[in-house]
C-alpha cells in the first residue's frame, strides 16, 4: 500500500525522516494492539523468515515452530493500517 | 504452541508444577508486537520435597507421553519449552501477579509486562536490553506499576541508568 503523498513529502530530509520514524511507530502500535493470535502467525513467520536468511548465509538456524495447521495465507505482510 | 500449552495446564493441574506463567520473548506476543524467538519459557513454581530442586519428574512425565528432550528444553508440538523455576524473589512477584489471558481458547498465565521489563532489566542481556528499548514507547505500561516493581527489588538506579538520556 503507498502511503498518502502528505507522508512522502517534507521540506527537508531531516522532516522526511522524522514522517518515516513516525509511520514506523505507528506501525508498532498497530501491530501490538492485534489479537495475539494474529501476532502469533506474524512471529511464526519472522522465524521462518530468519530461518531461510541464515540458512542461505550458511549459519547454523533453529527450525521454525509448525504452524498448527494455520496457512501461509492467514499471514498477510500488506495490510498495515 | 496450543499443545504445548495445554500440556503445561495439565502439568500443574496434576500436581507436578506449582503456578506457571509464559515469560520471555513469547510473552511479550500478548503485550507488544512479535519477536523472534526459539523457545517457549514456562516460569513455575516447582514443588521442593528434598534438598535438590529437580525437574526430571517433570520431564519424565512428558517423555511419558510422547514428548522429547532436546538439551534442556522438552519439545511439544514442534515447539521447545524451558521450565524455568521462580529463581528469585522478583520472578516469584511476577508469577504471584501474572495476568490471565486466552491462547486459541487456552487459558494461560502471562508474565506481566512491567515485571517482564524489570527481568529483563535483571538479566540484563544485550536482548535484554534491545527488547526494553523497544519496549519503551509503548502506552500500555504502566509507569506507575514499573516504578514499584522497580523499587521493591532495588532497580530504580539500574532503570535510571539504561534510561538516561547521554
Amino acid at each position: 500500500m503507498i502511503p498518502d503523498r502528505g507522508q512522502l513529502q517534507a521540506a527537508t530530509p531531516a522532516e522526511l525522516a522524522q514522517k518515516v520514524f513516525a509511520s514506523k511507530a505507528r506501525r508498532r502500535r498497530w501491530l501490538a494492539a492485534l489479537p495475539v493470535e494474529e501476532k502469533y502467525r506474524r512471529f511464526l513467520q519472522l522465524q521462518r523468515m530468519a530461518y531461510e536468511i541464515k540458512r542461505a548465509a550458511g549459519k547454523p538456524a533453529p527450525a521454525p515452530w509448525p504452524d498448527d495447521g494455520w496457512p501461509d495465507s492467514a499471514v498477510t505482510t500488506h495490510d498495515r493500517s | 504452541m496450543k499443545l504445548a500449552l495445554q500440556a503445561i495446564n495439565d502439568l500443574e493441574q496434576e500436581g507436578l508444577i506449582g503456578h506457571h506463567a509464559i515469560g520471555g520473548a513469547m510473552a511479550l506476543l500478548f503485550h507488544d508486537e512479535p519477536v523472534v524467538t526459539y523457545d517457549l519459557d514456562i516460569f513455575c513454581v516447582l514443588p521442593q520435597s528434598g534438598p535438590l530442586v529437580n525437574l526430571e519428574p517433570i520431564y519424565s512425565a512428558l517423555q511419558a507421553r510422547g514428548f522429547r528432550a532436546e538439551g534442556e528444553a522438552i519439545v511439544i508440538g514442534g515447539v521447545p519449552v524451558q521450565l524455568i523455576p521462580a529463581y528469585n524473589d522478583l520472578v516469584a512477584e511476577a508469577l504471584a501477579l501474572a495476568v490471565h489471558r486466552t491462547f486459541e481458547g487456552v487459558p494461560v498465565r502471562v508474565l506481566g509486562l512491567e515485571h517482564l521489563m524489570t527481568i529483563m532489566l535483571q538479566t540484563n542481556r544485550p536482548k535484554d536490553r534491545e527488547r526494553l528499548a523497544m519496549l519503551s514507547g509503548n502506552e500500555a505500561v504502566d509507569m506507575e506499576r514499573l516504578k514499584g516493581v522497580l523499587s521493591r527489588h532495588q532497580l530504580v538506579d539500574a532503570w535510571n541508568k539504561l534510561t538516561r538520556t547521554p
